[in-house]
């Protein structure tokens, strides 16, 4: 191209988007001429939400001990049904299940509860500010002793299933509804594997186990014992069984054993 | 967690919206407005900033159409608030007949005169604002929408949305003060709105986020009462 | 029809933590009610613990506001979750929870969206039998819809980008909906004056804490040996 058709590509360049600007500006201005143009629409909302709804109903609640109390039978009522410590154990916080069910009495809000009993879970009535803050459960272990298998299940769907050991015949694992109370790693001892779940399930028959004899889910040095009737008590699985199942159940989770 | 996505907009996304909200299809408002491009600096000073809207380059490619990119000003807010008082008048105006004619009993009657006090208030605080040059009243003829209770109910709901979706619609176009006055007003539309719904047995909110009115769809559902001659 | 001129909350949590707030919302004035509910002071502002990158797009203040916002949202959203799980309270009350729960949700995951990698977590929460009472319910339902739409507004007067700008007012008349028809329901007058006033960020997180709702998670897991039977 020639210079001076260059030159005047560039002046018409400049003129054009000279006139843009001026026109985007005029724009810009709300004001107008002559017609009095009408109000400009809000700004575009950088949020579109959708309503949500809650999703599946969880399974159950569980809920930390923050204050050491008793259950009883009814709010409020002298009958006991069993003692609710602030530590499990192994050091850790307790936790009970929260059945949703509420009462005030005396100015009180009471709320019952599920707790470790024997032979299996009883349900009580504590003062709810004995209690934290309540965290939903969607998922349940069960454990089958006749085909020796556990199968989670997470709002009804099957997301883990194996082989594990139970408990030998005068040592058996208890049947019953129970649930997850606190998971323990990086402590040294091959006996349990790499982690250890803690149960409310007691064992009935080992009535001098130290530290209340609570049923545990863990692993194993003895994979070959599995599947079998070779325990105390406990829910033995494979090690590498029991990382992934670490990884899908959380603290809480019921655990059905039949 | 990982955070979704659902609610960020690319630019696409927001245009998108925007027709939807106005009942258009895209093809429409693109035949209508000749696309603009607007440096950064303009939407940063007075326009919209979206997720994703705004290139490494600097420029909006493709276009908002319908985005007219207007700045507060104190002219403009003269503008919007002459508008919003129109709004109001027709509010105050309905209530108040339904407190003269006493036809109304019970809840109906409470709500016509807690709502008529609050529209009334709501019109001086904006005729304050206008410096008491405020346009002229309209000319408001209700019939039987001020003594027939299911009628009244039916006007109600409709006229408290309408001047919700009004003020929703120019809110973010005010200069702070006006702002201040302005969203005050609105959050007791809003109040007025859920209230007037529970009783029509309605959902009171029955989405997550209210969607404002430009001021040619409010023209329009106010043309559509017949109230205004 | 009757009207209590306000709200008046009896002590049906644990210690009279929710009948101050709503007294402070209200207007009334405690001598203290201020309480730090984790150590170290503010469990809400400790909550808050953005991502160091800020978002590209955003205004970095934007970012700021609607973090905040988000867990003004995650209290509410979770608040009217528990409730609806729980079904420890009347079928009546449950149905309003249950549509306001769903825009309160839906708030939730539209901010975390806008946020992307700036979204704040939420945190934990004990709602202290509040999602248990029916009258503590629908009392801190009532006071945290009114709170939420006072902060909107002064919120509406900071952001710097108008597409937030735009958002913030959109959700504000839906706070200030649900305000009224839960005051409708509890049979209190739904829009007490002509004009709705805003607050401050910091009066929000000084009501917040002093219901003591947001906690630190327990501790359920250990190093310690199992005793377990094996």
């Amino acid at each position: 191209m020639g210079r001076s058709r260059f030159g005047i590509a560039l002046a018409l360049a400049v003129v054009l988007i000279a006139g843009a600007v001026v026109a985007v500006l005029a724009g810009a201005d709300s004001e107008g001429t002559s017609a009095r143009p009408g109000l400009p629409p809000s700004p575009p909302s950088a949020l579109a939400p959708k309503n949500v709804p809650v999703g599946p109903r969880p399974l159950a609640h569980w809920a930390p001990v923050l204050a050491a109390t008793a259950a009883r039978e009814r709010p409020a009522d002298p009958t006991l049904v069993g003692e609710v410590p602030t530590r499990t154990p192994e050091g850790t916080t307790n936790i009970v299940l929260a059945t949703g069910a509420a009462a005030r009495r005396a100015g009180e809000l009471w709320v019952r509860v599920r707790l470790p009993a024997l032979p299996e879970d009883a349900h009580g009535w504590v003062r709810r500010s004995a209690l934290g803050g309540y965290s939903p459960v969607h998922t349940r272990l069960v454990v089958d002793r006749a085909r020796l298998a556990a199968t989670l299940f997470r709002d009804k769907r099957r997301v883990f299933r194996a082989r594990v050991g139970i408990g030998a015949p005068g040592t058996t694992t208890p049947g019953g509804d129970f649930y997850v109370r606190n998971r323990l790693e990086k402590y040294q001892s091959p006996f349990y594997g790499p982690i250890a779940f803690g149960t409310s399930a007691r064992s009935t028959e080992v009535s001098d186990w130290p530290a209340g004899g609570f049923v545990g889910i863990h692993g194993t040095n003895r994979p070959d014992l599995i599947p079998g009737r070779i325990s105390h008590g406990c829910i033995r699985l494979s090690n590498p069984d029991i990382l992934r199942l670490a990884r899908l159940m959380p603290v809480g989770t019921l655990v059905t054993v039949r | 967690m990982k955070p979704s996505s659902a609610g960020r907009l690319s630019d696409k996304g927001l245009a998108l919206l925007e027709f939807l909200a106005r009942g258009q299809s895209t093809e429409d408002a693109t035949a209508q407005e000749p696309p603009r491009t607007l440096t950064r600096g303009q939407l940063l000073a007075g326009g919209t900033v979206a997720a994703g809207a705004i290139t490494g380059a600097g420029i909006l490619l493709g276009g908002l159409p319908t985005l007219a990119v207007s700045k507060p000003s104190k002219a403009q807010d003269r503008r919007v608030l002459e508008y919003l008082l129109q709004v109001e008048y027709i509010q105050s105006g309905f209530y108040g007949e339904a407190e003269r004619r006493r036809a109304l009993k019970g809840e109906l009657a409470e709500f016509a005169e807690r709502v008529g006090r609050q529209e009334r208030a709501h019109v001086e605080a904006l005729e304050k604002a206008l410096d008491g040059n405020a346009p002229k009243k309209p000319s408001l003829d209700f019939k039987d929408a001020t003594t027939d209770p299911d009628k009244f109910v039916s006007t109600a709901v409709e006229l408290e949305e309408m001047a919700l979706a009004a003020f929703n619609g120019q809110v973010p176009n005010l200069t702070p003060q006006p702002l201040l006055t302005a969203i005050e007003i609105a959050s007791v539309e809003a109040r007025h709105t859920g209230w007037i719904r529970d009783i029509a047995g309605r959902n009171p909110a029955p989405r997550p986020a209210d969607v404002p009115a430009t001021q040619d769809e409010t023209n329009a559902a106010i043309e559509d009462t017949g109230f205004v001659s | 029809m009757e009207h209590r001129a306000q709200l008046s909350l009896q002590a049906v949590d644990c210690d009279g933590a929710i009948a101050e707030a709503v007294d402070a919302l209200t207007g009334d004035t405690r001598a203290d009610f201020f309480r730090k509910a984790v150590i170290g002071g503010s469990a809400l502002a400790a909550s808050l613990e953005a991502p160091a990158l800020a978002k590209q797009g955003l205004p970095k203040k934007d970012t700021k506001i609607l973090q905040f916002d988000l867990t003004l949202e995650y209290l509410q959203a979770a608040m009217y979750t528990e409730a609806q799980r729980l079904r420890a309270l009347p079928p009546r009350t449950l149905d309003w929870a249950k549509v306001v729960g769903a825009n309160e949700r839906g708030h939730v995951r539209a901010i975390r969206g806008l946020l992307g990698k700036d979204a704040v977590k939420s945190p934990r929460f004990n709602f202290r039998g509040v999602t248990e009472d029916d009258r503590a319910f629908t009392e801190t339902a009532v006071a945290f819809e009114d709170l939420t739409a006072a902060l909107l507004k002064t919120q509406a007067l900071q952001v710097k980008s108008r597409g937030v700008l735009a958002a913030l007012v959109s959700l504000h008349s839906v706070e200030a909906r649900h305000a009224a028809w839960i005051r409708h329901i509890a049979g209190v007058v739904p829009a007490r004056a002509a004009f709705d006033k805003r607050t401050s960020k910091a009066k929000v997180v000084k009501l917040v804490d002093s219901t003591r709702f947001v906690v630190s998670a327990p501790k359920t897991s250990g190093r310690r040996r199992p005793k377990y039977t094996g």
